[in-house]
């Protein structure tokens, strides 16, 4: 039995709870190897300080503290409900607020745009396939034209019967899905496959291509954009999440539970 | 005949080892059967159980407590909470482990979220607060030397433990103080058997390292000259 062997099973050793067969191995290291000797020696004496301490007790009357406290826990009285009250409305507003904050900045803001009423189409747009894109789900996003309407987050990205044609559709609702921004103007974002759920992206299937000229950039669409790639961070399991209709926000808290763990944590008693 | 009697002495020994040990499981069995019934009170409503039961383990929680905080009055405060948490949960209670097993895990429990909470401070002055004890006068109960040293030797302990981790000094109270076994500390910190070995090695070397510098050596036993906690540590 070598030291490092040793080291482990000393415990054990010390306890008296080793095999008679690795006892006497034990042993036979100690009294062979100095150092082992002197460590276990040192640890024994250690050890030894423990066999003066004298049991403290404590102080008399104690258990009529203690009764006098049950007691007390168990009489009913107005201010413990309305406390309860209010810890409960404390809760929901924090639950409250941080969801609104959630929806307001996260890239699911953008859901106005869905529900807004589809643009009448501008007198010379068309749509075209863009030969340069030739990555799945990779669609180009129409820029806006003077005429036109002033945001281009409201392109149509409703269900079959909206005003412009399927592809076009199509194309739309894959850009309102985490789009990630691939090149300059025009903007060409890619959306991976599978991850939509509201819209029908599976209908934006290869080639599905479009682009409208005469449509001038958004700021705040840019903006978006912007947005949606910094939520590019928060990764694999909370972009599932985002993907199934959460905020950005809730989506990460639940993916890592690092932005809003407390939320989760919080027991009714820390508010009384 | 050395070969044949050696073998019957072993057995009588045996015989009477067997009967110790069958008297003592019974008297365990009787008081855990008594427990029991005091739980199911208890669990009723019955407050006068409640105050058996506090009885019996008050003083018992109290010593780890303290042992663990290193202080008179949070372990008085820390024991009140221990009780109301132990009334509180006694509906949980299903009576796969020994009631003070259970008890002493929400002892453990409690003391280490109060260590948790509590900042930790770097000053002796928390230590030399519990060292209020008077100079062995040399009456008739004692040798005063030897008293003086039982005196710095548990100061020493107590001033080791509160400078270790939580997580360590838990271990050695349960193991050292309550002289609780291996099966008892996995059941009551919730690890298994087999992890406990290891850290309970790397807690006495914890332990080993921070009160070897406090206790007294022999040559200053001899010459009279003590060294005590004065040194500013780190109390977690």
């Amino acid at each position: 039995m070598d030291c490092k062997r040793v080291q482990k099973l000393i415990s054990l050793y010390t306890d008296g709870l080793l095999p008679e067969r690795k006892r006497a191995d034990a042993e036979a290291h100690l009294g062979a190897c100095p150092s082992c000797a002197a460590q276990h020696k040192r640890m024994l004496r250690a050890l030894d300080s423990f066999t003066v301490l004298e049991r403290v007790s404590p102080r008399p009357g104690g258990w009529e503290r203690l009764r006098d406290r049950l007691e007390a826990r168990e009489q009913p009285s107005i201010v413990p409900a309305w406390r309860r009250a209010w810890g409960w409305a404390a809760a929901g507003a924090a639950v409250a607020a941080v969801l609104g904050l959630a929806l307001l900045f996260g890239p699911n803001a953008d859901r106005t745009a869905e529900r807004a009423p589809a643009p009448v189409a501008p007198e010379r747009g068309f749509v075209t396939l863009n030969p340069d894109a030739s990555l799945p789900g990779t669609v180009v996003v129409p820029d806006s034209g003077p005429g036109s309407s002033a945001d281009p987050s409201a392109v149509p990205t409703g269900p079959a019967g909206s005003a412009l044609s399927g592809t076009q559709t199509a194309a739309a609702s894959a850009s309102s899905v985490r789009p990630k921004r691939a090149s300059g103007n025009p903007r060409t974002v890619s959306a991976k496959p599978g991850r939509d759920v509201r819209s029908g992206a599976g209908q934006a299937g290869p080639g599905s291509l479009a682009h409208v000229p005469g449509m001038e950039p958004d700021p705040e669409s840019a903006a978006h954009v912007e947005l949606a790639d910094a939520h590019e961070g928060v990764g694999d399991a909370a972009a599932d999440l985002v993907s199934s209709g959460l905020s950005p926000l809730v989506a990460a808290a639940r993916a890592d539970a690092d932005p809003v763990e407390w939320l989760y944590d919080i027991r009714t008693e820390d508010w009384l | 005949m050395p070969a044949t009697a050696a073998p019957a002495a072993v057995k009588g020994d045996r015989r009477t080892c067997v009967s110790t040990l069958d008297r003592r499981s019974r008297r365990v069995t009787r008081l855990e059967k008594d427990e029991k019934r005091l739980v199911e009170l208890a669990r009723s409503g019955n407050v006068d159980a409640f105050g058996e039961i506090y009885e019996c383990h008050s003083p018992g929680v109290y010593n780890l407590v303290y042992r663990m905080l290193g202080n008179r009055e949070d372990a008085e405060d820390v024991k009140q909470e221990v009780f109301i948490r132990v009334h509180r949960a006694l509906g949980s209670f299903k009576g796969d482990a020994r009631f003070s097993t259970w008890l002493y895990r929400i002892a453990a429990n409690v003391c280490l979220d109060h260590i948790r909470r509590r900042k930790p401070t770097v000053s002796s002055e928390v230590l030399k607060e519990e060292s209020q004890w008077e100079a062995p006068d040399g009456g008739a109960s004692g040798d005063p030397q030897r008293q003086l040293d039982s005196k710095l030797t548990q100061e020493a302990v107590q001033a080791a433990l509160q400078i270790m981790p939580p997580h360590y000094r838990i271990l050695m109270v349960l193991r050292h103080i309550e002289g609780l076994s291996y099966e008892e500390i996995s059941q009551v910190l919730g690890c298994p058997v087999t992890s406990l070995n290891v850290r309970l090695h790397r807690a006495r070397e914890a332990f080993r390292k921070a009160v070897e510098p406090l206790l007294p050596t022999d040559e200053e036993s001899d010459s009279g000259l003590q060294k005590g906690p004065e040194t500013h540590l780190a109390v977690y």
